[in-house]
């Protein structure tokens, strides 16, 4: 058994604390009377993954029979699946939607079902490659479905293959893939990484369309998500909730299959990062020093394929099925145990090193908005209760920042970097004056359908991702960011730790609380 | 009389393409002022003369062999004057030395419709070969204590007018000469370059043509604040241009360039680069402006032939016709308007030629726009 996350208070004694910085890493020094947040331990992963499948399965949860008495001969079948943006970083064959998938084929073929369709639920991500579908969902799958068409990726830009449900209560349209809402069951096949992710939101989001994603992708949304990671305070939970229970409403039999994964984010070479720096052997700081040493003197392009390429030796942890709501309960729960961490009382100034890797850069590059996103977005909003940070104080975050995009994956963001941060970097005018133009420029929407980019309107979103954060935050500074690339994302530049700390006493004065989320792997701060 | 005096030297003009400096460029303290050619002729001493692109490529032995016909050695160059006349009269010249001032009667048929730009007779006529005051060695230039103009190079200087502001005046009428130009109409205006030209074509096309959008691609952050100043809509680095008009006109894009583009790119460079990237940006059936003085360049065409782009040179200034007023007209109305005076950044006086030059050269990297020659204080001017 792991044991649980914690909060320690720097001493004299207290070794420097790791900084992840992109693809590299920083001993830091913090000041006496710092905190530093840990994440728990690892959870026990399940021994026998396939056996708990299948007994989800077959023992569901809510208002759901077995799978076997849902699947009949001659039935219209479409297995969704969560895409390349979970889990982080990707997880060591076999992925878990590959167990998954093939125990549910395998019930399939059992029962005569020939009409089986895979999706990928891309929402506005960009396509995935061959070879990560492939990963994701094994070999026998890919090779039996995707030289015969089976094996698809949801089109949010596809009018003839989207299907308008209706509008919620709140007047929200709900257009999901017509395949999906068309067959006589759905069964989605998640991975449940943090709070946010799973639910309602799965098929909500996963297989809208823009029309649709567009009632709770906005900043409105955003600013009342308190955090999006905590469910009772979510109006991106709750808004996905009112689609979903509409979309079950219209008839569309969702079979939900959710899991959950521990902790254990880093292999072998670098499973340092795993252990608190005082617990660190001759032999854990060796690996840290040759580590840091080498990754300093490689070129940039390289180290971040050495990154890309890790595949994270997570266990699995929970398995659930069945009706959305009451399995998501459960995974809700099970999510919690790994990652909540009481914290008593907010701080000043937060820091966090930011990793290589976030939801929408998985083997791409982590463009200046995504780091924006992971930052602002992501760890800010780790939170359940109040923020870490108090309102005014000031958020340091660790990343080189290079002034850099995937021309590929990340075309429409190069645009808004360019042109819209350029103008204003304010959430609201962002949305009132530039999304429509770029949510329907038609080049943007070609290279979503037909290349691997990401939609023309997804780098918006990553900015709303960090909306609540900038209407909260004093400031944020960035450490060892590209001068240049920072400025234009509205933050500060600052050379070392040390400066930051100084130049975030003009914003919250002199000798401030500091306080430093130890993330990765992930934990969501109880804030009281 | 002082002035900086260009000889012909083969072997300096190629030393030049090293090191300026060791070029054919001289400062003097003992030339000998122009005589007056004419009856209607005046002598005119500077107050600023400016430094354009043009005479820095002459400088720098950069300039296309097109000119050789049309200039005369040795010279003094500096088409870019405001000056006193004998009288105190303050004048801005328009340079060009066409038939009136070559004493050609009946004028060539350009001439005879008041476009000077268009003269066919650059090369004769009782003044020696020079396309302008400032490459024609009976003429001499602003770049000196003394020039000779003829009457109908002269325009008087209203009394209100800063000399800066003045000495503006002949770039501006440059680029209203490219704004008003045929083609040169629609809703998405591009220009390349935002040295004093481009700032002035920016600050022309808000006036004269109107475009709903107006994109500007400058290399240098200063560059950028004034073309925002002036009116540009967009304004981007260079490098940005291609995806900043892709996203203005809703265009496609492929590897060699956009689908769609641009109405208009107007290109204040004249370089190789910019040339192909103007090609790239504007639309099928589009107009590319060449502003900027482009000499030898080696050009794929191909995009200029398919998608049947013109491209037009806009050289100079004489009577827009559509307008009915002489360009000098408009472009003094055009520096009051727009402020252009505050592109000037930096003068110099002519003893510190090689401050000047370097200064020039590396307007915008150093933060300037206009460096001009300052003969204001010199003696022998008030003598």
């Amino acid at each position: 058994m792991g044991r649980p996350g914690f909060v320690l208070e720097v001493d004299r004694s207290t070794p420097p604390t790791l900084f992840f910085h992109g693809e590299g890493f920083r001993l830091e020094p913090l000041p006496v009377g710092s905190r530093v947040v840990y994440p728990a331990e690892p959870l026990e992963p399940i021994e026998d993954p396939d056996d708990a499948i299948r007994h989800a399965l077959l023992h569901p949860l809510g208002d759901r029979e077995p799978l076997p008495a849902l699947l009949f001969p001659g039935m219209k079948l479409t297995i969704a699946f969560d895409d390349i943006s979970l889990p982080l970083p990707p997880m060591r064959a076999p992925d878990v939607r590959q167990r998954v998938i093939e125990a549910v084929l395998d019930l399939a073929a059992e029962a005569a079902v020939d009409d089986v369709v895979l999706i990928a639920a891309l929402a506005l991500h960009r396509r995935m490659h061959d070879h990560e579908l492939r990963h994701a969902l094994g070999a026998r799958v890919f090779d039996a479905f995707e030289p015969n068409g089976l094996l698809l990726q949801h089109d949010a830009e596809d009018p003839a293959n989207l299907v308008h449900l209706g509008h919620t209560d709140q007047g929200e349209d709900v257009e999901i893939n017509r395949r999906a809402a068309e067959s006589d069951l759905l069964v989605y096949v998640n991975i449940n990484l943090v709070a946010m992710d799973g639910g309602h939101k799965s098929v909500a989001t996963g297989l809208a369309s823009y029309r649709s994603l567009r009632h709770h992708h906005n900043v409105q949304t955003m600013q009342h998500s308190r955090s999006f990671m905590d469910q009772e305070r979510s109006e991106l939970h709750s808004s996905n909730w009112r689609m979903g229970r509409l979309i079950a409403a219209s008839g569309v039999k969702v079979f939900q299959i959710e899991t959950t994964l521990n902790n254990d984010t880093f292999p072998k070479p670098f499973a340092f990062l795993q252990k608190r720096e005082w617990e660190w052997s001759a032999r854990d700081r060796a690996s840290y020093f040759a580590a840091a040493k080498a990754l300093d003197r490689t070129p940039p392009r390289i180290a971040r394929s050495l990154f890309q390429t890790q595949r994270a030796p997570y266990g699995i942890t929970g398995v659930h099925a069945g009706e959305v709501e009451a399995v998501h309960a459960a995974t809700t729960a099970n999510v919690y145990r790994q990652q909540l961490v009481p914290v008593e009382g907010q701080t000043d100034v937060l820091t966090m090193g930011l990793p290589y890797i976030c939801p929408y850069n998985v083997n791409s590059i982590m463009n200046p908005i995504l780091v924006m996103c992971l930052g602002l977005g992501y760890f800010f909003n780790l939170y359940r209760g109040k923020p870490l940070v108090r309102q005014g104080g000031v958020l340091i975050m660790s990343h080189p920042t290079p002034w850099e995009f995937h021309p590929v994956h990340h075309p429409s963001y190069i645009d808004f970097f360019e042109q819209v941060l350029s103008e204003t970097t304010d959430p609201v005018e962002i949305e009132a004056k530039f999304e429509e133009d770029f949510a329907t420029d038609p080049w943007y929407v070609h290279l979503y359908r037909t290349s691997h980019a990401y939609h023309g309107v997804h780098p918006f979103y990553m900015w709303y991702w960090g909306a609540h954060a900038l209407q909260h935050l004093g400031g944020v500074i960035v450490v060892g960011g590209d001068p240049k690339a920072v400025r234009r994302l509205g933050f500060k530049p600052a050379s070392s730790l040390r400066d930051a700390l100084e130049m975030a006493e003009d914003v919250v004065g002199r000798d401030p609380s500091i306080t430093h989320i130890h993330n990765p792997p992930i934990l969501l701060a109880d804030v009281t | 009389m002082k002035a900086l005096v260009f000889e012909r030297s083969l072997p300096r003009l190629a030393a030049a393409r090293v090191a300026w400096k060791a070029g054919p460029l001289a400062f003097t303290r003992d030339a000998e002022e122009p005589p007056l050619p004419g009856p209607d002729w005046h002598r005119v001493r500077p107050r600023l003369a400016g430094i354009c692109g043009s005479d820095l490529a002459t400088v720098e032995g950069r300039s296309s062999r097109w000119f050789e016909p049309i200039v005369s050695f040795p010279f003094v160059p500096g088409h870019e004057i405001v000056g006193d006349l004998d009288d105190g009269t303050r004048v801005v010249v328009e340079p060009v030395l066409a038939c009136a001032a070559r004493g050609i009667d009946p004028p060539c048929e350009a001439c005879s419709e008041g476009a000077t730009d268009r003269c066919e007779r650059l090369a004769f006529g009782h003044l020696q070969p020079g396309l302008q005051t400032g490459f024609c060695t009976d003429t001499g230039g602003g770049w000196s204590t003394a020039l000779v103009a003829h009457e109908s190079q002269l325009h008087r200087v209203p009394d209100g007018m800063s000399d800066e502001a003045a000495v503006m005046v002949e770039p501006a009428a440059c680029a209203i000469h490219a704004a008003v130009a045929p083609g040169v109409t629609g809703d998405t205006v591009a220009v390349i370059g935002a040295g004093t030209l481009g700032l002035c074509t920016i600050a022309a096309l808000r006036t004269h043509a109107l475009p709903g959008r107006l994109i500007a691609a400058a290399k240098h952050p200063e560059q950028r604040r004034l073309a925002r100043e002036l009116g540009a809509d967009t304004v981007v680095e260079p490098a940005e241009l291609r995806r900043a008009v892709r996203r203005a006109t809703g265009s496609m894009a492929l590897d060699t360039g956009l689908t769609g583009g641009a109405d208009v790119v107007v290109d204040c460079v004249g370089s190789e680069a910019t040339i192909t990237e103007a090609l790239a940006v504007v639309r099928p059936a589009g107009t590319i402006v060449l502003v900027g003085m482009p000499g030898r360049v080696n050009l794929d065409l191909t995009p200029l032939w398919q998608r049947q782009v013109m491209l037009v040179g806009a050289y100079a200034y004489g009577t827009e016709v559509d307008i009915g007023r002489r360009t000098f007209d408009l472009a003094f109305d055009l520096v009051q308007e727009a402020g252009l005076e505050r592109l000037v950044s930096a003068v110099y006086p002519l003893e510190r030629f090689r401050e000047a030059i370097d200064h020039a050269t590396a307007a915008g990297r150093r933060g300037a726009v206009k460096v001009a020659f300052d003969l204001r204080q010199e003696r022998e001017r008030n003598r």
